[in-house]
Formats: structure tokens, C-alpha cells, sequence
């Protein structure tokens, strides 16, 4: 199996449902098909980078830094499978029933594009490809913005569009000065030669891909685009997004980390913003009744936390980050799906319109738990290992105001999880008799399947955490971070 | 001892734990009577506590690892087992089984008993967790999901009440507010010693980490154990029924603090701040629960305050730090489990035979409810410190260690618990005889009627406990807090015998003082409630306060951040991402010492008007034209610098961009023109660092001497290698196909979704728009030129300038002539097949160009070359690059015309006339 396959195979599925334009069924049962191939191949390059291999597919037979390689290490073969198995419970829950022929037919193919473009951003040992494959990412979420068609999402696309073209333009400029200061853009290379680079050029070079990245990864105060994009997606499609799409831009952040080194600066730069993050991100979660727009400002409060554990720049903290950001993924994911569950059988998308007396209300409600408090870090669930790891990281780099910081915010975390639980699953005293008309579309599959990730997440916790350390030290093994001091 | 008993103590250990979430999960899954569900959960516990009774047998001791559950960062799942942590268990376990049962018949028929007993068992299963763990970060996971099972706890009742959420929340979010700190404590003390308690007894740390430790570990003490001022959540938890108040808000959970601080003693009970804090803390908590108790009418509520009150007593009493100490503190803690829960009950059986828990109401059960009468008389003794009971036995105890303590402590000390005691005589008088003398205030208290068996049996044993604790002084001594408090302190403790009388010495002085004086308070107020304090330091009031305006800034927050208009955040994006780039300002100098090119020097200067135009002209049009001529001037300088390649495309790409400018245009519904930008000052403040920051990074880029690696390679692979003249052509085709394969890629969604943009406008009426017969004549000349030349740019592109891209462009402005002269609806019919469907195959003709090498074994995109000469006589060369140019013609070509017919037909149904 070819890593090139891992880009081809949903391309190519892509273009075929592009072409072939079948019912949303079959589309869906094609889409799936795929996905759970996809499943099996990341489970079996990240077996191999478990091992230590590195897995390298080299475009055109060029050598590097001439031509363009695929290079999977373990961080990429993490970031693989997670996609991998975050697309699969999407496709579970996109249904033609529930979310229209229409959208699913629109969406899958666009779904599909947009996943080469992410496994070849996961694994491309080259920058400038890192940006293409980002611009095709994001040209496929564009589309997919649009696809419920309402004003709103037409309105809300404006910011998203607009932030991240200057994010990109940013991109590609520190590219061009990384290139004339490095002599190429391989990634292995760069890391080579920046060393030598002199210091303005680097610090303005590094200095512009760290705010792309930051506004993509949606930091305080470059998130704004974030809450107004992801509420008018359609839900599984949001789910996929919180999932992973912010996670690129950290994703960046990680690949970039060894050259950060060189400018402390901007490492301490990402800390602090990190720390505020996680801390108004969450105080405007607090505020919000419109539930899926709270869960989006939660993302900027938790992607916070990882940004501060990366820009410690530890292996610890690197390997913290990592961890991190898996967590999240299945967590906001998961909380995304329950939202979409809710807002379908309530007819609404505001917190104070719900009501919990709803068939599968139970059953969303232990998902919700799972996902909610895993979300607020109680133990013993996966964000309790994640938020630890942090703490342990800050502790080890004394970056004590940081970390006070991220104990409010996880306070603060934990009230707006209970906000959420209160109006759509708390029992409420029966005053109004209006006896709710059942809806008989809960297909329980996608959510349930999410939490099981979650709970079986929290059990392995301890090889998983193994396995991004062994990550985490070898990309910054060619890098001389700091040993990784607890 | 053999491997065989350590893996079976390990499972008996885990048994303990595991039985009530058995229990619980049983309960969760099938639908029971509530009677069959408070004998499930009963028998869970039951089985807790027969395990731990053996594992006592055993005598068993030491650490029983059950599994490393997250190795790197310290996480193990394992037991601590000695005879202290067991009999804790064993006291959890045990009011655990008399709960249960109550439970069971509290409930009654509810259908919500059933799920409250099963969250009570995994909140049982959970506190004997937090008791036997030997790991902190897996006390630490005990310590929260006790806290979570509170808040489903306190819930319960939430079908009938608009309060339980708030207290639920509000207890929920204090405690796990306070455990933070804790879990930063514990990372702290993992990383100066180890994260095993058992490990920690054997290091001696200094006094600084001691401190350090205890004062992040205190918030979770504080919090947990309701002490001033985090006390308030507890009064407010009063919302759970009362089997759920009687066991986590009195017996068990609360004193999750106190059993940490017990815990903790042997290792950082050196730092002066332990009595420091700890004692002034409990000592009001002490005497302000002790007042607030007094003023209560509902029985239920003087008996949470009391809780408070009894905390801060335990609090008070381990916060004098010596061994002495703690051993009266576990003692009191077990005294007070068996009374306060037993009372929690009788209050349950009052409230049940009653109908009311308000003392303005009660009085005069004695005459229906002998038995209650009874048990609430012994349990009540014990709490006012009587002799023959449990709590005067530990009250002594606790006094009599005052006596050791330094004076200043003492002092503080007596007076807290002298002060607070006389309360407890008071307000537990004020309960006993309002509920149970004199004669019934209200017509329900006079038809009580005596609960069932169900209410009284666990009332009957505590009852019976707390005189046998009392009575049996000598074995309790002997047979449990010796080795209870020699096992948690870790040492033996030299200590007089326990004894009902010592003869006639200051703490049976102070006692008889304190059952006088509380007498005498209680003659006094008679029934008068007291004044609450002052509104605005309620704690139930500041939190709430404290979280509306955290709720009120969010709000603030949220719209900053996501409320303003795009072009701040555009600013905002630049500011961070240039604002790096303002350390190479000394580089602006070379301004004046550059080696201007006379040709670009003139570009750039037109390119400056035109941008100048940009901000200071009114009207669309305007800016699109000079936008258009920024990019026309961006090619002149392309053919300065010697790229023909770069100026063919610029070129084509402006000509597009005009196109799609100026039909887009028409979609903007204004129709008045926009003002100009102009120079605002912000924007200035803006814009003109940032841009000479710009400027600053160009000049220090220009004076860094290139890296010649790259260009080399593309210059000598190119001819040699990739057998092409056109070294960009090949970079784009070969060397870095990958990436142009995705842009063109990206290209094709991005016009594929013109049409998805503007979806909803597409309906109105048909009618076809088309040029003029003059366009259409001129065009039938054009056209064919057009194509040939498109033609002719791919065919050649290898070598020459031209490449797949740049003849997609020229296709795709031949296209555009084509239908705007003919009409889209004629050129449709000229062509085979949909532009959109073109642009699709070319993106699949992509993929089988990367795919055809992989299946014959080399890398994705390989290309391979060669020359053909058929008949020898003359040679063509060939290259697979072409079959990959081909399908990016077909890609950018079909994606462009594609969305510029859409636009074209949208804007034809839209308005009438040509352009």
C-alpha cells in the first residue's frame, strides 16, 4: 500500500461521485465503503510507525529537497487515523433521511476532496505543499458552507473566507522568505539549514506562518471567523469540522515546531496566547444559547490549551499538545453530533427552546455526559488524562501564570458543560402540559459510536500516551528541544 | 507473604469498589421496585463491607497495584491497604447498607428511586475509591466523581423543584473549583517525591514543599469539607432527598477533606501553616455553623448547618498538627458519621410520619412515634456530647488535646469549640424537644403516625452505636482507634486510655460548662430564629453573582470577537503576522542605496498611483479597472525580470479576472457606488507600520545572497533528466506536480462552486443573451486563432513557453468569446459535452496520470520520455508530461467556462439588454 493512496483514493471518490452524481444512498454506502478502507491502512502505517519506520513516497522519482515527499511519522500516521475514524462517524451520521437527499449528496463529495486534502497535509514533507493541500482543505469547506444555502450560511462564509485568505496570503509569504533564507521548503531540510538563516529574517519568516497558522488553528483573538462559520454548517459536517479543521492549523503548529526553536519568541508568544485563549474563549462560551455556537467558542478555549502545552516546547509539552488534540477531536466531535441530534428533535437551535422529554433522550444524554465531562476534564475520561498532561507540562516549564490561567478556564469549562445539561437534559418541573410530538428520527448509531471512541480513548490512554510521546520526540529529535523534563 | 495472597488481596480490594457498581449498573439496566432496588444497593454495600472485613482478618497491609493505567504521567490504579484505610472503607460501606435500606423505603412508589439508588452506589463505590486509593491522581479521579455524583444527586428532585439545579451546580462547580488546585498539588508532590502516598510516608521533604503542597491541596480541603467561606454549597445541597443528604452530606462525602488532611499529615503536616490556617478556619466554620444551626425552623437545614458546624469542630481539631490531634479527629469523624447520619434518617422518619420538617410546625411526636423518640434521643445526646455516648467520648478526647497544643493555638482553639459546642447543646435541644415535646403546633404533626420499619431500623443501629461506642470505650480504644490511628499516622501514638471518666479534670469541667451555658441558650431563644447575616456575603448569592458576570463579560467577549466587521480582523491578521518584521526597519535605509532599475522603478510608480487611486476614488467600476491595472503592471515587471511563462499567465489570469469582476459586479444589489476608502487614522495607524515593515522584509530578502542548490538542480535536470527546454514548465509538470495537480484541483472546486454559491438566484426568465452579428463575425475569425494558439501553448509548452495551465486560460477565454457572441445556449449545442463535466474528467485524468505509474511500480507522477521517428526520417519527441498537461487544460479550461456561463445566464436572467 502506497502512501500516495491514502491522497488518491478519496480523490478519486471525489471526482467518480462528482461525475456519477448517484442517489445519496448509494453515494453514502460508496463513501463508506471507502472510509472504512482508509480506516484499515491508517491503522496499518501507524502499527508501522509505532515501530519507529518512517514511510516515504517520493513524487516523480525526484530526490528531496528537489521534488516532494510524503514523509508519515508517527504524528502523521495520529493525525491519519484520527481523520480517518472521525470521517467514518460522520458518513454514520450524514443520512439522507435526516439531513436531505440534497445535502448528502452535495456534501459527500466534497467531504471526500476535502480528506485528501487533509491525509496529504498530514503527510507532505514539503511547506509549500503543506499550502496547497491547506488551500484545497479550505476550498472544500468553503463549499461545503454553502451547501444548506440559507442566507445565514451565505452571510457567515464572507468572514471565513476573507480571514482565511489572509491568513493563506500570510502563509505563503513567510513561505517565500523561509525559501529564500533556507534554499527550499522540505521540511528536513529547512529544519537543516535554519539554524544558519540570519535572525530578523527568520524571526519575520516563522513570525508570519505562526500567525496563519494560529488564525487557522482559531487563537484569541484571530478565532472570530470560527463561531460564525461552524453553526450554519451542516451538522455532521461541523462535527468533522471542530473535529479536525482547526486541529490543521496545530497540526502546522506541531510540524513547525523544531524551527520555532530558534526564536524562543514565538514560541513564548504562542504560550500566552494559548493560556488567554483557553480562558476567553470559554467565558464567551459561557454566554451563549445558541448551543452549537457555544460548543465553537469552546474550541477556541481548548485548542488554547494546547497551543500553550506546545508553546512550552518541551517534548512533554509537545507530546501534551498532541495528546490534547486527539482528545478534543473525538470529544467536540461528539458533542457536535448530540447538538445535531437535539437540534433536529427540538426544531431549534436554542438552548431555552429545548426540552429533554424526547425519545432517545436517555441515550443522548449518556453521550452527552460522556463527551460533556470528558470535555471538562473529570476523571476518569480522556480529558482528565489531556488536562493532566498539561498541568504536568507547565508545571515542568514553571509557567505558573499560564497555568492558573487554564485552572479558571477549566472551571469555567465545567459551568458551561452544565449550562448545556441544564436546558436540553435537565428534568424541569412539569408546568407546561405541551405534550412534546415524538420525532422518530434519532438514528443512535453516530453518537453512540463517538462515545465508545471516547470511553475506549480514556482506557487505552496509556499506550496512546506512549505512542504521541515516542511522536513528540521524534519531531523534535532533529531539533534539540529541550529534554523533556517533567 | 506468598504472590498467591498479594493477587488476592489485590482482588478483594478491587471487589470493594467494584460490588456497588455492580450493584449500581444492575439497577441502572432493569426496572425494580424501589424495595428491591434499596436491597440491591444494600447488598452491594454489604458485600463492600464483608470484603474489607476480610481483608481487616487478613490484616492485610500495603500497596496492591492493579493496573498502570497511564504510565508516563503517573496514573496507576492501586490500593492502599492498612487497618486505617480499611475501617474508613468499613465505615463508608457500613452506612452505606443502612442508607440503601432506607432508601428504599423513602421513596416510596417514585419512579425515580430506582436511578437515585443506583447513582448512590456508584457514589458509594466511588468514596470507598477515594478512601483505599494508594495512587493520588487516582484519589484525585475518586475525589471528582464523588463530586459528579453529587450533582445528579442533588438533582433528583428536579421534576418537582426549581432549586435543585442551582444547589447541584453550585456544589458541583465549588468543589471541582477547589480540586484544581489539588491536582496541581499533587503533580507538585509527584514530581519532588513520588505520586504514592505509600512512597511519600517514606520520604521526608523539606518544610518549603511541604508548604507548597499543603496550600495547593487546601482549596480541595476547604472546599470539599464546606468550611468558611466555601461552606455554602452544603445548606443549599439540603435541595437531595434526604437518604442522598443523610449519606453524602453528612456521613460520607464531606468528609472526603478531613480524610485527605488525615492522609496528607504524614507528609506535609511539618509546615507551620497547617495549624496556621486550619485552626482559625475550623474554628469559625465551628462557631458560624453552630449559629446558623440555631436559627433554622426546617429541622433538615439546622441539622446541614450543623454538618458545617461539626466540619469545622474536625477541621479545627486536625489543624493542631500533632499525632494526639489526629487521633481525636478520626475518632470525632467516626462518632459523627454514626450520629449525623442516624439523625439525617430520623429527620427522613419525621418528615415521613409528619408531613413537615418545619419545628414551627412540629412538636409532640413523642406521643405517636415512641421509637423515633428513642434513637433521636441517644443520637441526639451523642451530638451534644452527653455522656454515655460516642460524641462526649470524642468531644473529651478533643478537648483534652487542647491541653497540649501551644497557648496561643489554645487559646484560639478553646474558645472556637467551647463557643461552638455551646451551639450544638442549643440548637440539638431546640430539634429534640421541638420535634418530639410539648404539644403539636400543627394539625399534621398531631395525626403523625410512626414510620414503618423501613425508616426506624437504620436509626435503631446507629442509635445503639453510638452507646456502644460510648459504653465500650475501653475495647473501642483497644480494638479500633489504636490501630486506626497508629496505621494513618504511621507510627505508634503514646496516648492515655479512652475512658468515660478520668475523674474530675478540665475537659469534663469545660463539658459541663458548655451542656449548661447551652442549656441556658436554649431556655433563652426559645424558638426565636436568628438573623441569617448580612445578604450581600451569602455565598449562594455571590456565586450566582460571580457567575452572572462571568456569563455578562462572555457575552461582551463573544461579540468582540466575533461581532466586529471582517476588515478589523483583516488588520488584526496582518498586525500578527507582520509585526515580526518591524525588528528589520534598519534595513529601510537601503531605500536610498538600492540600484534602482530605471523599467521597474516606473512600474512600481504606476502601481503606487493605482493603488492610491484604490483608496481615494469613489465608485465599483473604478476600482476593479485599477485593481486590473495593479495586475497588468505585476506582468511588465514579470518581462523585466525574463519570464515569459509568468507574463503569458499574469496576463490570461487578468483578462479572467476582469471578466469575472465585471459580471459579478451586477450582482451587487446597490446601486448607489461606494464612497472612497480614504485615510482614516486608525487605518493609517495600521497600515503604515505594517507596510514598512512590508518594505523592510523585501530589502533585508534582497540583500541575503540565494541559495543556488535548487535552481542548479532544475537547470541541469530539466534537459537532461525531465527532457524539457522549459525549466517551468517542468517544475510545474514534473518536479512539482504533485502541487500543481492540487491547485489545479482546487481551481475546479472553486469554479464548481460558483454555481453552489448562487444557487438560489437561479430561476427567472429565459432569455438568451448574445452579441451583436458584428461580435459574432468577428468572433468566427478569432475564435479558431484562439483555440490554435491554446493549442499550440500546450503542444509546446515542454520546451517552449506555454504549459498545460496557461493554455486552459487561453481555452477558456476562447470559450468565453464563444458564448457571449453565440449565446450559451447555441455554444452549449456546439460542444459535446458540459464545461463542468469537462473540468471533472480532467481532474480524473489527473488521477490516472498519478495512478498509471504507481501501477507499474514507480512513485506517483513519474514521468517517463522518448523520441519517436516514425520511418526514421524524422524524430518527435514524446513525454507522459503531456497526458498530465491534458488533463489540466481540460480542468481549467471546463472550470472557468463552466462558472463564467453561470454567471453569464444568471446575470441574463437578472436584467434585460447587452453588454
Amino acid at each position: 500500500m502506497s502512501l500516495a493512496l491514502f491522497f488518491l483514493l478519496p480523490l478519486a471518490t471525489g471526482f467518480l461521485l462528482f461525475l456519477w452524481q448517484p442517489a445519496a444512498a448509494l453515494s453514502r454506502r460508496t463513501s463508506l465503503f471507502v472510509s472504512i478502507v482508509l480506516i484499515g491502512w491508517a491503522f496499518a502505517i501507524t502499527a508501522k510507525c509505532g515501530d519507529g519506520e518512517i514511510l516515504v513516497h517520493t513524487f516523480g522519482n525526484w530526490p528531496p529537497p528537489f521534488g516532494i515527499a510524503f514523509v508519515v511519522d508517527r504524528l502523521g500516521a495520529i493525525f491519519i487515523t484520527l481523520h480517518a475514524l472521525l470521517l467514518f462517524v460522520t458518513l454514520v451520521a450524514l443520512r439522507p433521511e435526516t439531513h436531505g437527499e440534497h445535502t448528502v449528496r452535495r456534501a459527500l463529495p466534497l467531504l471526500m476532496v476535502a480528506t485528501s486534502g487533509l491525509f496529504g497535509a498530514f503527510m507532505t514533507g514539503d511547506l509549500f505543499s503543506l499550502f496547497v493541500m491547506v488551500e484545497l482543505v479550505l476550498v472544500s469547506s468553503y463549499l461545503l458552507i454553502q451547501i444548506p444555502g440559507a442566507k445565514r450560511s451565505l452571510v457567515s462564509a464572507m468572514p471565513m473566507i476573507v480571514i482565511n485568505m489572509s491568513a493563506s496570503a500570510l502563509f505563503i509569504a513567510g513561505l517565500g522568505v523561509l525559501y529564500g533564507i533556507c534554499g527550499s521548503l522540505n521540511i528536513a531540510d529547512v529544519i537543516e539549514r535554519i539554524g544558519g538563516a540570519p535572525h530578523g529574517l527568520r524571526l519575520a519568516a516563522l513570525g508570519m506562518l505562526v500567525a496563519a497558522f494560529a488564525t487557522k488553528a482559531a487563537l484569541v483573538p484571530l478565532c472570530f471567523w470560527m463561531p460564525a462559520t461552524y453553526p450554519t454548517l451542516t451538522a455532521p459536517v461541523a462535527a468533522l469540522f471542530a473535529g479536525i479543521m482547526t486541529k490543521l492549523g496545530v497540526y502546522a503548529l506541531l510540524r513547525i515546531s523544531p524551527l520555532l526553536g530558534h526564536e524562543p519568541v514565538l514560541l513564548s508568544f504562542l504560550m500566552w496566547l494559548g493560556a488567554f485563549s483557553a480562558l476567553l474563549g470559554v467565558l464567551a462560551a459561557l454566554s451563549q444559547y445558541e448551543l452549537r455556537r457555544l460548543l465553537s467558542f469552546h474550541s477556541v478555549s481548548q485548542v488554547g490549551y494546547i497551543v500553550f502545552a506546545l508553546g512550552l516546547h518541551t517534548v512533554f509539552g509537545t507530546a501534551s499538545a498532541i495528546f490534547f488534540a486527539l482528545h478534543h477531536s473525538l470529544v467536540k466531535s461528539t458533542l457536535y453530533l448530540v447538538a445535531d441530534e437535539l437540534e433536529r428533535s427540538n426544531s431549534s437551535r436554542d438552548l431555552r427552546q429545548m426540552d429533554f422529554r424526547r425519545p432517545g433522550s436517555i441515550v443522548l444524554a449518556t453521550v452527552f455526559g460522556v463527551a460533556a465531562f470528558a470535555l471538562a476534564g473529570i476523571p476518569p475520561l480522556s480529558g482528565f488524562f489531556g488536562k493532566l498532561a498539561v498541568f504536568w507540562a507547565g508545571f515542568g516549564s514553571r509557567e505558573w501564570i499560564g497555568l492558573a490561567l487554564l485552572v479558571v478556564a477549566s472551571v469555567f469549562t465545567l459551568a458551561s458543560m452544565l449550562k448545556i445539561w441544564r436546558f436540553a437534559f435537565q428534568r424541569r418541573p412539569v408546568e407546561r402540559e405541551t405534550v412534546p410530538t415524538p420525532i422518530s428520527t434519532f438514528y443512535p448509531a453516530a453518537v453512540l459510536m463517538a462515545a465508545a471512541l471516547i470511553v475506549v480513548f480514556s482506557l487505552a490512554a496509556g499506550p496512546i500516551f506512549n505512542y504521541v510521546f515516542e511522536a513528540a520526540e521524534q519531531i523534535s529529535g532533529i531539533s534539540g528541544l529541550m529534554s523533556g523534563d517533567r | 507473604m506468598s504472590d498467591a495472597t498479594v493477587t488476592l488481596q489485590t482482588w478483594l480490594a478491587t471487589g470493594i469498589v467494584l460490588m456497588p457498581v455492580l450493584a449500581g449498573a444492575l439497577l441502572f439496566a432493569r426496572r425494580e421496585s424501589n424495595a428491591v432496588a434499596g436491597l440491591v444497593g444494600a447488598t452491594g454495600s454489604g458485600l463492600s463491607l464483608a470484603l474489607i472485613v476480610w481483608l481487616l482478618l487478613e490484616r492485610a497491609q500495603g500497596v496492591r497495584v492493579v493496573w498502570e493505567w497511564v504510565p508516563e504521567l503517573q496514573v496507576v490504579l492501586s490500593w492502599r491497604l492498612n487497618s486505617g484505610t480499611l475501617a474508613i472503607a468499613a465505615l463508608v460501606a457500613f452506612v452505606g447498607v443502612l442508607v440503601m435500606q432506607f432508601a428504599g423505603a423513602y421513596f416510596g412508589p417514585s419512579a425515580k428511586g430506582r436511578r437515585a439508588i443506583a447513582t448512590l452506589s456508584l457514589f458509594e463505590a466511588s468514596m470507598l475509591g477515594l478512601i483505599l486509593a494508594d495512587n493520588l491522581f487516582m484519589l484525585f479521579t475518586f475525589w471528582e466523581l464523588t463530586g459528579l455524583c453529587s450533582f445528579f444527586l442533588i438533582n433528583t428532585d428536579a421534576d418537582k423543584r426549581d432549586d435543585t439545579f442551582a444547589a447541584a451546580q453550585q456544589a458541583l462547580v465549588v468543589t471541582v473549583g477547589g480540586a484544581l488546585p489539588m491536582l496541581l498539588g499533587f503533580i507538585y508532590l509527584a514530581s519532588v517525591g513520588s505520586a504514592s502516598l505509600t512512597e511519600l510516608y517514606a520520604l521526608d521533604l523539606p518544610i518549603r514543599a511541604q508548604t507548597i503542597a499543603f496550600l495547593l491541596i487546601l482549596p480541595a480541603v476547604l472546599t470539599k469539607s464546606a468550611q468558611i467561606p466555601f461552606h455554602f454549597w452544603l445548606p443549599g445541597a439540603m435541595a437531595a432527598p434526604t437518604p442522598i443528604s443523610a449519606y453524602l452530606h453528612s456521613a460520607t462525602m464531606v468528609k472526603a477533606g478531613l480524610i485527605l488532611l488525615i492522609y496528607l499529615f504524614p507528609v506535609c503536616g511539618g509546615t507551620p501553616l497547617w495549624t496556621l490556617l486550619l485552626v482559625p478556619i475550623g474554628g469559625v466554620t465551628c462557631i458560624w455553623g453552630s449559629y446558623r444551626a440555631l436559627g433554622q425552623d426546617d429541622i433538615k437545614l439546622l441539622m446541614a448547618w450543623s454538618t458545617v458546624s461539626q466540619l469545622g469542630l474536625m477541621t479545627l481539631t486536625l489543624g493542631l498538627g500533632t499525632d494526639l490531634a489526629i487521633r481525636a479527629g478520626i475518632l470525632y469523624l467516626f462518632a459523627h458519621a454514626l450520629f449525623k447520619a442516624g439523625l439525617f434518617i430520623s429527620v427522613g422518619g419525621i418528615d415521613h410520619a409528619a408531613h413537615t420538617r418545619l419545628l414551627s410546625k412540629l412538636g409532640g411526636l413523642r406521643e405517636n412515634t415512641p421509637a423515633l423518640f428513642w434513637f433521636a434521643l441517644i443520637l441526639s445526646g451523642s451530638m451534644a456530647g452527653l455522656p454515655p455516648f460516642a460524641g462526649f467520648l470524642s468531644k473529651e478526647l478533643v478537648l483534652e488535646k487542647l491541653t497540649l497544643a501551644a497557648p496561643l493555638v489554645h487559646d484560639v482553639a478553646v474558645i472556637a469549640i467551647v463557643l461552638g459546642s455551646i451551639g450544638t447543646v442549643a440548637y440539638t435541644s431546640r430539634f429534640f424537644f421541638g420535634s418530639f415535646t410539648g404539644s403539636p403546633r400543627s394539625e399534621e404533626a398531631s395525626k403523625a403516625h410512626s414510620p414503618g420499619l423501613g425508616f426506624l431500623s437504620a436509626p435503631a443501629v446507629l442509635a445503639a452505636l453510638s452507646l456502644v461506642f460510648g459504653i465500650g470505650a475501653k475495647w473501642i480504644d483497644r480494638w479500633f482507634l489504636e490501630p486506626v490511628s497508629w496505621s494513618l499516622v504511621g507510627r505508634p501514638i503514646e496516648a492515655p486510655h479512652l475512658a468515660l471518666w478520668h475523674g474530675i479534670t478540665v475537659p469534663l469541667v469545660l463539658s459541663a460548662g458548655i451542656v449548661t451555658f447551652g442549656w441556658f441558650l436554649y431556655r433563652r431563644l426559645a424558638g426565636r430564629g436568628l438573623p441569617p447575616g448580612p445578604e450581600a456575603l451569602s455565598g449562594p448569592i455571590l456565586f450566582e453573582n460571580f457567575l452572572s458576570l462571568s456569563r455578562a463579560l462572555g457575552d461582551r467577549l463573544s461579540r468582540a470577537l466575533a461581532g466586529a466587521s471582517p476588515s478589523v480582523y483583516f488588520g488584526l491578521v496582518l498586525v500578527f503576522g507582520l509585526m515580526w518584521s518591524v525588528p528589520l526597519y534598519g534595513k529601510l535605509g537601503d531605500f536610498f542605496t538600492h540600484q534602482w532599475n530605471f523599467g521597474g522603478s516606473l512600474v512600481l510608480f504606476v502601481q503606487l498611483l493605482a493603488i492610491a487611486g484604490l483608496i481615494l476614488l469613489p465608485g465599483r467600476l473604478t476600482r476593479v479597472l485599477l485593481l486590473s491595472v495593479v495586475g497588468f503592471t505585476v506582468a511588465l515587471l514579470y518581462r523585466l525580470l525574463n519570464a515569459p511563462d509568468l507574463v503569458l499567465t499574469q496576463l490570461l489570469v487578468e483578462v479572467l479576472t476582469a471578466v469575472f469582476f465585471a459580471l459579478a459586479v451586477r450582482f451587487i444589489v446597490t446601486q448607489e457606488s461606494p464612497s472612497p476608502i480614504g485615510l482614516s487614522s486608525a487605518r493609517l495607524a495600521v497600515a503604515v507600520p505594517l507596510g514598512l515593515a512590508g518594505a523592510a522584509l523585501v530589502f533585508a530578502l534582497d540583500a541575503e545572497p540565494p541559495d543556488p542548490r535548487l535552481p542548479d538542480f532544475f537547470l541541469e535536470a530539466a534537459p537532461t533528466i525531465a527532457k524539457g527546454l522549459n525549466v517551468v514548465n517542468v517544475i510545474l509538470g514534473d518536479f512539482r506536480g504533485l502541487d500543481t495537480l492540487v491547485e489545479t484541483v482546487v481551481v475546479i472546486l472553486a469554479a464548481l462552486g460558483v454555481g453552489g454559491l448562487l444557487r438560489r438566484e437561479r430561476s427567472g426568465r429565459e432569455t438568451e443573451l448574445k452579441g451583436s452579428f458584428v461580435v459574432r463575425q468577428l468572433t468566427r475569425l478569432i475564435l479558431p486563432l484562439a483555440i490554435m494558439l491554446a493549442l499550440a501553448l500546450l503542444l509546446k509548452g515542454h520546451d517552449a513557453p506555454g504549459g498545460g495551465f496557461v493554455s486552459g486560460l487561453s481555452f477558456a477565454v476562447a470559450a468565453i468569446l464563444g458564448f457571449a457572441a453565440y449565446g450559451t445556449r447555441s455554444f452549449r449545442a456546439r460542444i459535446p459535452v458540459e464545461p463542468d463535466r469537462i473540468a471533472i474528467f480532467g481532474a480524473l485524468i489527473l488521477i490516472a496520470a498519478s495512478v498509471i505509474p504507481m501501477v507499474m511500480g514507480e512513485p506517483m507522477l513519474t514521468h517517463r520520455h522518448g523520441t519517436l521517428s516514425p520511418l526514421g526520417a524524422f524524430a518527435i519527441k514524446w513525454s507522459t508530461t503531456l497526458f498530465f498537461e491534458i488533463g489540466v487544460v481540460m480542468a481549467i479550461a471546463g472550470g472557468l467556462t463552466a462558472a463564467a456561463m453561470r454567471l453569464w445566464e444568471m446575470t441574463n436572467t437578472r436584467r434585460d439588454g447587452g453588454i
